[in-house]
């Protein structure tokens, strides 16, 4: 490596990287990273699946099992040594990027096969070979058996060292003895001997060796790790990253006079692999990054000792600081303050074992554990090598379970319906991902299945008419019950039924319950933090709660309504919210002001404002969030009791519950107060008791409420809640 | 600039990334593979055909507008739907919980009010042609959009002439503002009661587009999105119901009809009223169809209204029972008409309304044996 010297600033390169890597997941003291893909089998496998070699030896899994600060380091040192092991003059941009993407998107089955790619890489570069053929043959050597041995993709590992070693050239003169013509074509016989010979009597191993090709024709729904805009926000960004660095070497080799066209071939072939699948984005852009650095000017001594790159290493850092400072304030991340409270469920504590159907199939990996994996079989994993003859079955059972369609019918290719393929196949148990909110609710609501378990990865339906699920079904469903309707003094168990984790986890476990009609228990499990999503997540509850306010009553309780209305005008004006959350926005309020159910007609009402009361003009303005206009004809209510009432409600929205529960009591302390008023002041008292879990309390003014007037509109709902808190009684 | 060489590697690379990001964008976008495994058939977004042109070719089109099929899905505002709702307040018992439907001009409003309190609600459809009962229905958005239905409590019963509570609802109503009206189905059985009732269907993401919506069990139904027959004039023409085997035909229907494969199999027996409903069910185990190559379409054109078909003739029965064949097997009571009495009797359901038992069959007790 002529003319290539060490980087000045390793140190503050590794920190970017290890804190970079460090912020995709906040639980790094307890959570491990698994190296090495588990013994898998699925069901509905075709064949029995190629296993990685050294998940045999039963001894491997406690070294193929990291703690994630060590897996960090490691991806750090890895990510390191691609971009700063050579410096290239004005390509510091590049190498930062790369560095951040590697940090934020490497997945820890994924570690091992960059590592032996990397190591390709360099063993084959003709330089190497030239000046050191036994070296650089034992390199390659260990890489692929490293790569054979240890990961499931070593296709990809293959396919590289083949492909530089054909390409490969030896230097004028020289006697490189690894790319010299003889050599080449004698190792490229005997490997298409050794591969004839393993795919005809190793059962898999052609279907595994081919999956960095195969993967394209799986669908990336059912995987959403296969996409390379999907996934959580650090792996999205990481893949972004590097998909705009892939894109960049490409072009760089390809304007090359000088590279070698089937150098060319092969970038093109790894670019079409990463930006394609997001599976191997990181591992093909190491392959691109490498491929294209012989192609960066070589930095002259001269310029090297400057300050620049140095700069830039600090500002780097500067900036992951600031990364982390979004991350822990605005995004609501937050260290767990209870180490103990695991990210997820736990399926081995549940007295019974059954067949799994997965909506995403990269959660196959928490049933493949030692314990779980006998117990809980899934129908399909993602093995995508394994099952090809059933992918289309299950995928169309599985797009139908997603979008409601239970029964037969016809699809524009073939024919469609879940339940056909549940009665074949008997799965005991479904999870759905838990970001897939509409199926959760619809599934909720079918009497065959009950939520059994909810974590941030997935939500778990049992069959309830299998005598097994049954127990776990009741202890969930009592535990639902508890968060949603709160018993004093007593103590919740939410071993093998919920895992609230990090704050992150809590608020995805929240859009879960409310998605499952339960809004007083989804706000109970939120993080105690003002971020956008932990008020996301609250205001979806409130959506919730003013909904079953409008159907029970027939008119919005004011206090759910306001403070709905005013959460989603909020999302509606972020960034932050993806175009899918603000479709989900526009529609939850335009589902706020439907006029369906109303028994007053507020489109009639809006019509003839000006021949309404002040008061009325409130009302009808608090409903539709127009907090202006409600503010300005509260101003002329004469009433100061009335007034208080209504100013209480406009403040809603930026209020908590124990604030907004006080300001209600001074209201009801109001001599002036009309009895209808009253009424509903007290009703939201009693709701926002059930709010803070002061069930007691609630009940009482509730009952207060009704004392008030036993008949009115509210009667439905009260009733509702009385009944529900009375039960527990 | 970029001479000679230069220029084509420019190209080259140009042409090479476009190809890797479009290459990239079509794994991500709906077309990858499996893609059409998604959706109904009728929530297809594009390929329809404006059905006004079938009858420029196809004479079928006279008469298919009377079916029952054709009508079994209307607005409620339509002077039909009117009609018939103004008939609510001759019904006794609905008056007695206080209810009536209001004509606001542009919208039906039902009304009831028990305990002096008032409760509105919106009719928006009315589903079922009129010829055995008519059923409103209302569409209500839950909070996350998608699209809830209320069955309204009252239907309308041609053989009483009058309304009476919708079949499957309880007899003392609810006591919530929805629940008052009628019953509440969630979105996934909102939808399943739409696509049988409907031509076309959009639905995003859970709520059904309403005007988007082709009412009635029209054309395009049972024979496929015909967009692209309509535009060539015919010379297109997809795989559809012409091609199909018996046993995809029977399929077809079975989409709304209902297959056996949809009900426990301890459910399917002769002596179960409960699956007369479902007409293809009870075919399906029958000797008829077992042994021969009947289909649905032998009995019933539906291209026809019922009354001008015949479907209750005996023609299809005399194919392979005929009298002056002694090859066939005949009936045991010499009879050689009125087969239907005796072999597929209409079954009264616990509401006001008889289906006809496709379970054809010897009956030991002939005619409404399963009451």
């Amino acid at each position: 490596m002529k003319g290539h010297r060490k980087v000045q600033s390793p140190k503050t390169w590794l920190a970017v990287s290890v804190l970079l890597v460090l912020s995709t997941n906040f639980c790094w003291m307890e959570r491990s990273s698994r190296l090495v893909a588990p013994l898998q089998t699925s069901i509905l496998a075709i064949r029995p699946p190629w296993q990685v070699p050294i998940t045999r030896w039963p001894w491997t899994e406690s070294i193929a099992t990291w703690p994630f600060a060590l897996f960090a380091t490691a991806v750090a040192g890895l990510a390191v040594f691609v971009t700063q092991e050579t410096r290239s003059k004005g390509h510091e941009l590049w190498k930062a990027l790369l560095l951040a993407g590697i940090s934020l998107a490497m997945q820890p089955d994924q570690w091992l096969l960059t590592v032996s790619i990397v190591l390709l890489c360099r063993s084959l570069a003709v330089g190497n070979t030239d000046s050191m053929p036994f070296r650089s043959a034992s390199l390659t050597l260990m890489a692929l058996i490293l790569a054979a041995m240890t990961t499931l993709d070593f296709g990809l590992a293959w396919a590289v060292a083949l492909g530089l070693f054909i390409s490969g050239r030896p230097s004028a003169g020289s006697a490189d003895f690894v790319h010299s013509l003889k050599t080449k074509g004698t190792v490229c016989g005997i490997l298409l001997v050794s591969l004839v010979f393993l795919s005809t009597t190793t059962p898999g191993f052609f279907p595994a060796l081919i999956r960095p090709i195969s993967w394209i024709r799986q669908n990336h729904a059912l995987m959403p790790s296969m996409s390379v805009f999907t996934g959580s926000l650090p792996v999205r960004s990481g893949h972004i990253l590097l998909a705009f660095v892939i894109v960049i070497q490409v072009w760089q080799v390809l304007r090359s006079p000088s590279t070698a066209w089937t150098v060319k071939g092969m970038c093109l072939l790894f670019a079409g692999i990463g930006l394609g699948c997001g599976r191997y984005t990181v591992v093909t852009a190491v392959v691109v990054f490498e491929l294209g650095k012989l192609r960066f000017p070589v930095v002259s001594e001269s310029t090297s000792g400057s300050a620049g790159p140095r700069k830039f290493a600090l500002a780097s850092l500067t900036m992951t600081g600031a990364y982390w400072g979004w991350l822990l304030t605005v995004n609501g991340m937050s260290i767990p303050e209870n180490p103990s409270q695991p990210r997820r469920v736990d399926p081995t504590l549940w007295r019974f074992d059954g067949p799994v159907m997965l909506t995403n199939l990269d959660h196959a990996i928490d049933w493949q554990g030692a314990a779980a994996r006998k117990r809980f079989p899934v129908l399909l994993d993602d093995r995508w090598d394994t099952a090809a003859d059933h992918v289309p079955e299950y995928t169309r059972a599985t797009f139908d379970l997603l979008e409601g369609l239970r029964e037969f019918h016809q699809k524009p290719v073939g024919e469609g319906g879940y339940r056909i393929f549940l009665d074949q196949h008997q799965p005991l148990i479904i999870a759905i991902d838990s970001t897939q909110l509409e199926p959760i609710r619809r599934l909720s609501v079918d009497p065959e299945w009950r939520v059994i378990a909810i974590d941030a990865g997935k939500t778990v339906f049992g069959k309830t008419t299998h005598l097994l699920t049954r127990g776990q079904a009741v202890r969930a469903g009592e535990l639902f019950f508890q968060l949603e309707w709160p018993r004093p003094g007593v103590s919740m168990q939410l071993d093998g039924i919920l895992a609230l984790g990090t704050a992150a986890d809590s608020r995805a476990v929240s859009r879960v319950l409310t998605a499952m009609r339960l809004p007083y228990a989804a706000l109970r499990v939120l993080p105690d933090d003002q971020s956008i999503e932990t008020e996301a997540a609250r205001c979806w509850a409130y959506v919730e709660l003013a909904h079953r306010a409008i159907r029970h009553t027939g008119e919005p309780s004011l206090l759910d309504q306001c403070r709905a209305v005013s959460g989603m005008n909020r999302l509606r004006r972020t960034s932050v919210t993806t175009a899918g959350e603000q479709d989900q926005v526009r529609r939850a309020l335009q589902s706020l002001t439907d006029n369906t159910v109303r028994s007053t007609d507020l489109k009639k009402l809006g019509a003839g404002l000006m021949g309404l009361t002040p008061e009325q003009e409130v009302r009808t303005a608090l409903t539709n969030g127009d907090f202006a206009n409600a503010e300005r004809a509260t101003n002329d209510i004469a009433d100061v009791g009335v007034r208080g009432f209504y100013k209480v409600l406009i403040q809603s929205p930026d209020l908590t519950s124990t604030d907004l529960l006080d300001r209600f009591r001074s209201v009801l302390k109001s001599a002036t107060l009309p009895s209808n008023l009253e009424e509903e002041a007290a009703f939201y008292s009693g709701c926002l008791q059930l709010e803070v879990g002061d069930s007691q309390g609630a009940y009482e003014s509730l009952t207060s409420s009704d004392l008030i007037n036993p008949h009115s509109r509210l009667a439905a709902i009260r009733d509702l809640y009385r009944s529900q808190l009375n039960a527990m009684q | 600039m970029w001479p000679g060489s230069n220029q084509f590697a420019l190209f080259i690379s140009v042409a090479a990334i476009c190809g890797l990001i479009a290459f990239s964008m079509s794994c991500h976008l709906p077309g990858h593979p499996n893609a059409d495994y998604r959706g109904d058939v009728i929530s297809q977004t594009g390929g329809w055909a404006d059905e006004s042109s079938c009858a420029e070719c196809h004479n079928q089109s006279d008469e298919f507008s009377k079916t029952g099929h054709a009508n079994t899905l209307r607005r409620a505002e339509t002077p039909a739907s009117r009609a018939l709702l103004s008939k609510l307040s001759e019904c006794e018992a609905a008056l007695a919980e206080g209810t009536r439907v209001i004509d606001e001009g542009d919208q039906l409003i039902a009304e009831t009010s028990p305990d002096a309190v008032l409760h509105r609600l919106k009719l928006d459809w009315c589903f079922g042609s009129g010829m055995h009962a008519t059923t409103w229905v209302s569409t209500l958005p839950d909070s996350h959009g998608n699209t809830d239905t209320l069955e309204y409590r009252w239907t309308w019963f041609t053989s009483l002439q009058g309304f009476a509570v919708t079949p499957g609802q309880p007899a003392q109503r609810g006591d919530s503002s929805v629940s008052v009206h009628g019953l509440l189905f969630d979105g996934s059985k909102a939808r399943r009661c739409f696509s049988c009732h409907s031509t076309v269907l959009p639905v995003s993401s859970g709520q059904i587009e309403e005007d988007g919506i082709h009412p009635g069990v029209t054309c395009q139904r049972c024979h496929g999105p015909r967009e692209e027959h309509v535009r060539s004039e015919g010379e297109i023409h997809p795989v559809g119901w012409t091609t199909s085997d018996r046993m995809e035909s029977v399929r077809r229907c079975a989409v709304c009809h209902r297959l056996p494969e949809e009900r426990p199999a301890a459910d399917i027996r002769p002596d179960n009223p409960a699956i007369v409903r479902f007409q293809p069910m009870g075919l399906q185990q029958s000797a008829c169809f077992l042994k021969s190559e009947m289909r649905c379409t032998t009995c019933h054109d539906p291209h026809r209204p019922m009354d001008a078909q015949d479907s209750a003739g005996i023609w299809q029965c005399l194919q392979c029972h005929n009298p002056e064949d002694d090859t066939h097997t005949l009936c045991g009571l010499g009879r050689n008409d009125d087969c239907l009495r005796c072999h597929m009797p209409a079954v009264q359901m616990e509401f006001p309304v008889k289906f006809t038992d496709h379970w054809i069959r010897v009956l030991k007790q002939p005619a409404e044996s399963l009451q």
